[in-house]
């Protein structure tokens, strides 16, 4: 009796750390060609041929780039807090990586359906800042620490607009369900009655990301590399990682509040054979990591100064609007989802 | 030395050719866009809710089925209980099945159910 709850505890943390797999294994591999993608086509906005060499039209680059990273000396600077030093990229990635666990891939294709799944989104976006905050600190030095300084203070400024937005999504939806949220866009998708709302959440991932034109915290061109100075070799590559994944899962979720997530005209709609929905999602997904690509090869970067004034000044008002006028809408024509 | 009455302004505004609609139909248009999208919401949204409506109304007129159906089931068990009492306990003499180890007559449900 007592071997065979035991087999079946066993059995079942097996089959849990499958479906991790599942879903980590292909997102990983997705990340890693995230940024050959991303140095292809900035070559082509360029007009560069890009990285061709490593396997066919390059695509093996990022496999060479891992090799080479890992095969590095890790450096650590001898007056640094070490354990914070390594728990800070270790911790980011992570937390970059679990929220994939509750974004739905098709109906009821999801590690777990959360019923407060926002909120699970909202809070990881949110502890992913300590990563930044620790690395820069620990490393003990002056440019780490500044750079560390920068990008907190802009992704917390951010992060209220990002949540402002996705509050009005909440509101129209009447869940913090991403599955439910989907299903509430098969009326339409929400980009259509939230288009400025769209345009401000976008402009607030960017940044969350710390991406073009909002990457003054990185700058590569400009400065040393910002928090993560001191970090080298795969330390460094999870900080890499951990980047290039909140691109992927940000363009997910952007899929998934603003354009219906795996919703697809009902002339596709098949529930014989094979599931298109998750091909639908990874589609919607692939134009929003194509825009994130296409701002960085367009814009040019902001100032500091610019990029606080232009989140406290002129984006929060704007989302303070929206916060009062998207539920006076629904109050006042009765359209309420309760 | 300059000329006299100064040198001419400098002309430091920039002439831009106007292109593109101008703001009053951009936001015309995006208030119609997102006007729509409410509508559509709206439809969408009352639609669930007529969804809900029915649901709750049909549990509600779901109930007394089930209670009824509840209060078989109990009645069974209860009559099997009693049975068992009485098979397990036929070779004690004085065996009253069914009675009350409280010494009360008064009805009490089970509480334990033994599920067959």
């Amino acid at each position: 009796m007592i071997n065979n709850n035991l087999i079946l505890i066993i059995l079942n943390t097996l089959i849990s750390l499958i479906d991790v797999l599942l879903v980590l294994l292909p997102v990983l591999l997705s990340v890693a060609f995230m940024t050959i993608i991303e140095r292809k086509q900035l070559a082509a906005h360029q007009r560069r041929v890009g990285p061709n060499t490593v396997g066919y039209y390059g695509i093996l680059q990022p496999f060479s780039d891992a090799l080479k990273l890992i095969l590095k000396e890790t450096v650590i600077p001898s007056q640094s807090n070490k354990i914070l030093f390594y728990l800070a990229p270790v911790s980011t990635l992570i937390f970059s990586l679990l929220g994939w666990g509750i974004i739905p891939f098709g109906q009821g294709l999801t590690l777990f359906d959360f019923s407060l799944g926002i909120l699970y989104t909202l809070a990881l976006s949110s502890l992913g800042v300590y990563g930044v905050l620790f690395a820069g600190w620990s490393a003990n030095s002056k440019y780490a620490f500044l750079g560390s300084l920068r990008s907190t203070a802009a992704m917390i400024s951010y992060e209220l607009i990002l949540s402002s937005a996705i509050l009005i999504v909440i509101l129209l939806a009447g869940s913090f369900n991403f599955t439910t949220i989907i299903e509430s866009q098969e009326a339409i998708w929400f980009v259509v009655p939230l288009l400025p709302v769209f345009i401000f959440y976008f402009i607030s991932i960017l940044a969350e990301t710390s991406r073009t034109p909002f990457d003054l915290q990185e700058a590569e061109s400009e400065l040393v590399a910002g928090f993560f100075t001191e970090h080298s070799s795969i330390i460094f590559v999870f900080f890499f990682l951990a980047e290039y994944s909140s691109i992927v899962l940000f363009s997910c979720i952007t899929a998934i509040l603003f354009f219906g997530g795996y919703n697809m005209p009902e002339l596709f709609v098949n529930n014989t054979f094979i599931s298109l929905q998750a091909v639908v999602l990874g589609l919607k997904t692939c134009v929003f990591c194509f825009m994130f690509v296409w701002f960085r090869a367009t814009l040019p970067r902001l100032r500091y100064d610019q990029l606080i004034e232009f989140c406290w000044l002129n984006l929060l008002p704007v989302a303070v609007a929206f916060i009062i006028l998207v539920p006076c809408i629904l109050v006042a024509f009765d359209i309420a989802p309760y | 030395m300059p000329p006299s009455g100064g040198f001419q302004q400098i002309r430091y505004k920039r002439n831009l050719p106007f292109r593109g609609p101008s703001g009053v139909v951009i936001l015309a248009g995006v208030t119609a866009f997102c006007g729509y999208g409410f509508y559509r919401i709206g439809l969408g949204n009352l639609e669930k809710r007529e969804l809900q409506r029915e649901k709750a109304w049909s549990r509600i007129h779901l109930v007394p089925l089930l209670l009824a159906e509840g209060d078989r089931d109990a009645y069974r068990r209860q009559h099997a209980a009693l049975e068992r009492e009485k098979e397990i306990m036929k070779d004690v003499p004085g065996w009253e099945a069914g009675k009350d180890v409280y010494h009360n007559p008064r009805y009490r449900p089970a509480d334990s159910i033994v599920v067959l």
